[in-house]
């Protein structure tokens, strides 16, 4: 269904968004990132998160750069570019909304 | 978008193989990271790698999802680059346009003059010569007959005969096969304008054999030329549109042309004209229109003989038996008399031969080229030349402007741009160029076909000379020929040698390249061509206006009172009216004197059985002997002075006497060496008492030419008019104070008030003739001139950016010359060797050429020999003199050089 696959992508552009706000990280930082801040809640795979990266690299969100990794190994390193602060921060705001609006329906006994 | 800038910053990929290769790297990275923590962790490293794997999901089809993004993205930021990387040449382009604008203004104007004229000329040739006007269908059938006469100055000759409506009908009955005959005509279009239109009388078939298709309605048929037919037209669309408002109810209403009433049946395609390309408004059935027009007391079918014949070859046809089936209808139609007359008369006779059948398309009409389409091939061959020279101008100029900028192309190379984006930068600017051309082109295109059509094609037609498809001709050829132009200089500036100017500080090569001093040299052998033409021209011009006509054309109006009188059958006007009409004229102002005579002088001529005292036989030829009677003002009138003896006088209209005067000409013919007062003429005219009696020759005037191209004056013999007119031939010869074109309409007006039905060629100003037998002379001077001046501007500019850079070039050089006292003339003569190098060469190609082309239009001069040594000394000495103005500018400069300033400036 479109609208869960929709739901889903800007659920895990926003968590990318996130994982790089504190400054550039590789792929895999980001992969890690996101399971550790979720304790391995949400059953992500690393794959759709690279989608993810590539994606948003490609919408001018994120910008990409070759370096070297903590052990000296040659990594592609992301970081948010201003637009992508701008979307991260209008995103952010939709979720808060969105998530009180449903949990304020499931509350309701 | 991301800039350019941060793509080099990132390096990030941009071709599909990178992509995959970038792809492949960041997923063994995370691979290996998440493989040696879960090792860390106490994982058997195989273990390991497997749940690294598991994690990550599918990982062929994330790195497939993976590559296609990136590919994309690629290609999109290559895309946007080239875009962005275009926009910043173009503003590069019109930066370096806005430095040197009048480079690039001149290199517009160039390239429009060259390829408008261009066009224009082939607009003008390809209906003269290639195609067969619109609307007809598969002209490639169709035939033209035409009749091969004998003349012995040509040879033999192939014209179209002038066919009378009872041929027509007679070849139609010996082919069997449907013609289609057209005449033009000049009718008055009914209504509150009372504008006069050419219309177009056809047989029935005429559209039928064309193949042409109405746009609206139908077209003449068969029935409708018939006599006693309903009368039916169709008209032009142009028409249409113009009378009409192209409103659809046209059709079914009436057309009124003079006298005629005939509903249009139907509107013919738009810019059909038939075989010729003159306008027509409209078709009317000949057997209908041709005695109502023409008048029926005449035989109008004999009278009017202004039909051709056109026929459609089907496969059974044989045009061997067509021909020959016309030649017998011509030939039973001709009576013998006419064929011998003709031939008789001493002059160049004709005397026709046979018939053939022709295709109808101008370029196959058998024969020699009309005027027209020779003058036009020679305009089209300068116009071409023109084009030439204003392309190897702007060249000369766009290279001129690429050396000057070697220094900063240099930089360019040696920071890494590629050549292939030099060549881009090149095709940008030159793209510029070539848009400004070709508008400049249209514009000029426009313009030079409404100057062709007055000055070559001389009358209306019905779709101007540059049309559409003249113009979208005009601005491709515009296109492609800026972006050559563009692309050479650029080309040459991107050379791996311009690395070298970087070093030698842009100041080596002293002499102008080969490729520059070339195309000056071809400019100036174009110039020159042009030039001889020009020069030509104009003394064939000059000698046609010294032609002595003798009488005063430019003061004379004649007044044909037989066309006055409205149409030729008319019994001729009462000595009452003519006595009012000559009182009516007398006080319109500008009118000096006004004399009578049975024709006015030059507007045409007379004759009358005669013999000559003394002389045994005669044969009346081209020039006469002509016979005129006229009163006894008319020698003074027509500013014909008396030579010796007396002018007429009021007594010898009614003196028993009989008396005759004649001309110079006639008297050093038939009397050379003698007296001609006192001699004899015997002549038998209508109102002659006794054909024997002797007409004595009481006096002798100035004889004059008939037409410019005569060699000899005509011979003229004149007696008493009396004030009993009794021949329809009369006319009033009125001399004007003012120039007789500015008179002319106030005469026709009273006369018009007096006889409404008066043609308009009744009141002629006889300098209208005069002056219309010198229009070929004129108009290919004007032609020539025109082309020739602007060649020489074109020549002189690009001969002035040529000398003024390599001057520029060697500044060091003069201001080291100036600094160890080199006079102001060693400079001058300096700059002046450097101009007159390609100069001369060209000219002697020009010279070469030109002795060799004149041949092209010697047969259209006039008492010029083609290798006319002042014509060909005046355009040398025209070559010349552009040449020294070129080089003034430059040689001003040189010898300004300051030495402080230019060894400073380096």
């Amino acid at each position: 269904m479109a609208t869960d696959l929709d739901l889903l992508r800007g659920t895990l552009d926003m968590l990318v968004l996130k994982a790089l706000l504190w400054g550039p990280r590789h792929g895999y930082a980001v992969t890690e990132w996101i399971h550790q801040t979720s304790k391995d809640e949400l059953a992500v795979e690393d794959g759709a998160l690279y989608g993810a990266l590539h994606r948003l690299a490609a919408r001018g969100f994120l910008a990409a750069e070759w370096g070297l990794s903590e052990h000296n190994r040659k990594a592609k390193y992301y970081s948010l570019t201003a637009k992508g602060r701008r979307e991260l921060r209008a995103r952010e705001v939709t979720w808060a909304r969105y998530a009180r609006a449903v949990d304020r329906i499931v509350s309701t006994a | 978008m991301l800039p350019a800038g941060v793509r080099r910053l990132f390096r990030l990929p941009t071709s599909p193989k990178r992509v995959a290769r970038e792809v492949d790297d960041e997923l063994r990275f995370h691979l290996d990271e998440k493989t040696e923590a879960l090792v860390r962790t106490g994982w058997e490293p195989a273990a390991a790698r497997a749940e690294a794997e598991r994690q990550f999901g599918d990982v062929r089809r994330a790195r497939e999802t993976l590559v296609r993004l990136g590919t994309a993205l690629a290609e999109r930021r290559t895309r946007a680059e080239w875009w962005e990387g275009a926009l910043a040449d173009l503003k590069t382009a019109l930066r370096g346009m806005m430095r040197s604008p009048g480079v690039t203004a001149t290199v517009v104007v160039m390239l429009g003059l060259g390829i408008g004229g261009a066009a224009a000329m082939y607009g003008l040739l390809d209906r003269l010569l290639l195609r067969v006007g619109p609307g007809i269908e598969a002209p490639g059938e169709l035939r033209r007959l035409y009749i091969n006469s004998y003349n012995r100055l040509e040879g033999i000759r192939a014209s179209t005969p002038w066919l009378d409506a009872e041929q027509i009908v007679g070849l139609q009955k010996a082919w069997g096969l449907p013609v289609a005959s057209a005449a033009s005509w000049t009718a008055g279009l009914g209504g509150p304008a009372g504008e006069r239109i050419p219309i177009a009388m056809v047989s029935g078939s005429y559209f039928a054999v064309l193949g042409a298709r109405p746009a609206r309605g139908r077209r003449l048929a068969t029935v409708d030329d018939q006599a006693g037919a309903a009368p039916a037209a169709v008209i032009s669309y142009g028409l249409w549109r113009r009378a009409f408002a192209g409103d659809r109810s046209a059709l079914g209403r009436t057309l009124i042309v003079d006298s005629l009433h005939l509903t249009i049946v139907g509107v013919a395609a738009p810019g059909f004209s038939g075989l010729s390309p003159d306008r027509v408004d409209a078709w009317v059935p000949m057997q209908v229109a041709g005695p109502a027009l023409i008048g029926n007391g005449l035989n109008w079918n004999q009278s009017l003989a202004g039909f051709d014949a056109v026929v459609r070859l089907t496969g059974a046809s044989r045009p061997e038996q067509l021909s020959s089936e016309a030649w017998g209808v011509y030939r039973s139609h001709r009576t013998a008399g006419e064929l011998i007359l003709t031939s008789d008369i001493g002059g160049p006779g004709d005397s026709a031969i046979s018939a053939q059948l022709a295709p109808v398309n101008p370029g196959a009409r058998p024969g020699a080229l009309s005027d027209t389409v020779r003058l036009s091939l020679i305009v089209g061959g300068l116009a071409l030349m023109l084009c030439l020279i204003a392309v190897a101008n702007a060249t000369n100029l766009l290279l001129l402007r690429a050396v000057r900028r070697r220094r900063e192309t240099a930089v360019r190379l040696a920071l890494g741009v590629s050549r292939g984006r030099l060549v881009r930068l090149g095709l940008i600017e030159s793209m510029i160029v070539a848009l400004g051309g070709a508008g400049a082109a249209m514009l000029f295109a426009t313009w030079s076909g409404v100057v062709l059509q007055k000055l070559i094609v001389r009358q209306e037609w019905q779709r101007g000379i540059v049309d559409a498809r003249v113009l979208a001709v005009a601005t491709v050829i515009g296109l492609l020929i800026g972006v050559v132009t563009g692309l050479v200089p650029g080309w040459q500036a991107s050379r791996p040698e311009a690395i070298a100017a970087l070093k030698s500080g842009a100041r080596s090569e002293g002499a102008p390249s080969r490729l520059r001093s070339g195309l000056v040299a071809l400019q100036a052998a174009l110039t020159l061509l042009l030039l001889v033409g020009s020069a030509l021209y104009l003394r064939s011009f000059l000698h046609a206006r010294d032609v002595d006509f003798v009488v005063a054309a430019d003061h004379l109006v004649s007044v044909d009172l037989e066309r006055a009188a409205g149409r030729p059958d008319a019994r001729g006007v009462s000595t009452d009216v003519v006595q009012q009409i000559a009182a009516d004229v007398r006080r319109v102002p500008g009118v000096a004197a006004i004399a009578r005579a049975t024709i006015a002088p030059i507007y045409g001529m007379g004759g009358s059985p005669l013999r000559i005292e003394g002389v045994a036989s005669f044969a009346v030829g081209m020039h006469g002997p002509f016979y005129s009677e006229v009163d006894s003002a008319f020698f003074g009138v027509a500013g014909l002075p008396l030579r010796r003896g007396r002018g007429f006088t009021q007594a010898d209209v009614s003196a028993a006497a009989p008396v005759a005067i004649v001309n110079d000409a006639f008297a050093q013919r038939f009397w050379p060496g003698q007296n001609a007062i006192g001699k004899c003429l015997y002549i038998a005219w209508s109102g002659a008492a006794d054909a024997s009696a002797c007409r004595q020759v009481v006096g002798v005037v100035s004889h004059y030419r008939l037409r410019v191209d005569d060699d000899e004056p005509s011979l003229s013999y004149y007696v008493p008019l009396g004030d009993r007119w009794n021949d329809g031939t009369r006319a009033l010869v009125v001399r004007t104070s003012a120039p007789a074109q500015d008179v002319e309409g106030g005469i026709a007006r009273v006369v018009r008030a007096r006889l409404p039905d008066a043609a308009p060629e009744a009141v002629m100003a006889l300098s209208d003739i005069t002056s219309s037998e010198l229009d070929p002379w004129r108009s290919g001077t004007t032609l020539f001139a025109l082309f020739a001046g602007l060649a020489v501007i074109l020549a002189t500019g690009g001969l002035y950016a040529v000398v003024a850079f390599s001057v520029a070039q060697r500044r060091r050089e003069m201001a080291i010359r100036v600094a160890i006292g080199a006079p102001a003339k060693e400079l001058a003569r300096l700059v002046l060797r450097m101009a007159l190098r390609p100069v001369t060469l060209g000219l002697l190609i020009g010279l070469g050429l030109a002795l060799w082309l004149v041949r092209f239009i010697a047969p259209l001069l006039f008492h010029t020999t083609a290798r006319d040594p002042v014509a060909l000394g005046a355009a040398v000495a025209a070559l010349f003199v552009a040449a020294g103005l070129a080089c003034i500018g430059p040689a001003a400069s040189a010898i300004g050089a300051d030495p402080r300033e230019a060894l400073q400036a380096e």
